[in-house]
């Protein structure tokens, strides 16, 4: 493969995404330095409560796209083509969340209902359907893989890693339901749920994955996996550490939870696309490709 | 040199790479010794096995040193290695390496192998990603002589 193969844009898109999310952290973080020096001397306006930040908003956008760009590469009826439909959907549904928060802090002659309406439908959104779509979606991929004989049994550190996540989730859970259930506890109740199966479906998908190797195939659903992994540690500790220091450390640590976890979901169609592109593309540029099929049959064999 | 004994052990049991396995067959032609050695370990094979009364005489009971070389002679200029080894490749390329020696149990033939590799690229890649990849893998390969071999 040429330079300028690797340089194609399609193919290239995981590189550039870890490119553009390295740097965004690290000039967040440096925002962060700066502005924790220099608070004393201007104030910052806060995102409204509730509101995702742009960029999360942007690169579920991406996701969505690339999710988009990897279903177009099965037919109907191909097996995978669901769990990539259903995961696209995952993703529009985070972005509509996600523009939905941000139409709940428009002045009021502007917004489209009552702000904690709208905040809510978008928590709804941006939340328990964005999960259950996504676990539905690495559902059907699991069972796919498990199929093609891509079953690995958890080993002890396995099930504690997922134990902690879960244990966590549910700790949540019983804290949440003790309280006065109004909609947006329900909304949390959900949602507390939903990581749990995501936890567990994470696990089973990065042993799956880590069995194939390296190849973007591989790192695709592991990506998938470690997305997951990055939601429930990072939400753990920020409730762990929610009670001991200022709600605006809090805000910026949920950033920095979202935002990776975001750019890891969108890195992993993009390396399923970089995959396709590079199969598709070097045989289109080959003068000598034969004709398809000469083996006639050849997957009844398996 | 001489090849070690565990090589032509490994060469009599088929399990060297298609260019080790011809180095090997060459210097076999020119060197009395290495004959009279591969002889020695398929005689020391086939009582083996008949004390371990695992003789599989469907293959050939009592092969000459003439009929191992022309086997191996064969073997070098059919496809099927060949195919195998680009099919594993192109797991490797999209999988990974784990994947690879997954799809490839030791007595899996080249049209299985072949299969499961299609198979997987087309679950996860697409229709049109299996046709790149199978033209990839039969591309300059005899296709009269391999479809022959390896779809009786």
């Amino acid at each position: 493969m040429t330079r300028t193969e690797d340089l194609t844009p399609l193919k290239s898109a995981p590189r550039w995404i870890i490119a553009v999310t390295g740097t965004y952290l690290c000039l967040g973080a440096f925002a962060l330095y700066v502005w924790s020096h220099a608070s004393p001397a201007f104030s910052v306006q806060a995102s409204p409560g509730g509101a995702e930040a742009l960029s999360v908003i942007g690169m579920a956008a991406a996701q969505a796209w690339f999710c988009a760009l990897a279903l177009r590469a099965f037919e109907a009826g191909a097996p995978l083509r669901r769990a990539w439909f259903l995961i696209m959907l995952s993703a529009a549904a985070h972005v509509a969340g996600g523009l939905l928060s941000q139409t709940a802090s428009l002045p009021a002659s502007l917004a489209l209902g009552s702000a904690d309406q709208i905040r809510r439908i978008a928590l709804l959104f941006s939340g328990p359907l964005q999960m259950a779509l996504l676990a539905a979606g690495l559902l059907v991929a699991l069972r796919i893989l498990w199929k093609l004989g891509f079953w690995v049994r958890p080993k002890a550190a396995g099930w504690a890693l997922a134990g902690i996540l879960i244990l966590f989730t549910l700790t949540r859970f019983a804290a949440t339901a003790a309280g006065q259930l109004t909609a947006d506890t329900a909304i949390s109740l959900v949602r507390s749920l939903l990581l749990s199966v995501l936890s567990l479906e994470a696990l089973f998908l990065w042993l799956s994955a880590a069995r194939m190797g390296k190849g973007p195939i591989a790192k695709c659903w592991r990506a998938f996996a470690i997305g997951v992994f990055v939601i429930g540690f990072g939400e753990a500790a920020v409730w762990a550490i929610g009670g001991y220091v200022p709600a605006w450390m809090v805000a910026a640590l949920e950033w920095y939870v979202w935002f990776p976890a975001v750019a890891v979901f969108a890195l992993a169609p993009a390396h399923t696309v970089a995959a396709v592109r590079r199969a598709t593309g070097r045989a289109s540029t080959s003068s000598d490709r034969i004709p398809v099929s000469p083996l006639p049959r050849a997957a009844s064999a398996s | 040199m001489h090849p070690r004994t565990a090589t032509l052990v490994s060469f009599s049991d088929a399990e060297l790479n298609p260019a080790r396995s011809r180095r090997i067959a060459r210097h076999l032609r020119q060197c009395p010794d290495c004959q009279a050695a591969l002889e020695r370990i398929s005689r020391e094979k086939r009582s083996l096995s008949a004390l371990a009364g695992r003789d599989r005489p469907a293959i050939d009971p009592q092969p000459s040193l003439a009929a191992v070389l022309a086997g191996m002679a064969r073997w070098r200029e059919s496809p099927a290695p060949e195919l195998r080894s680009r099919a594993r490749a192109q797991i490797e390329i999209y999988f990974g390496c784990g994947a690879a020696s997954f799809l490839e149990s030791p007595d899996i033939r080249a049209d299985e192998l072949l299969a499961r590799t299609l198979e997987l690229i087309s679950t996860f890649l697409g229709q049109e990603a299996v046709e790149a990849v199978t033209g990839e893998i039969l591309r300059g390969l005899d296709c009269a002589a391999l479809t022959a071999e390896v779809l009786p």
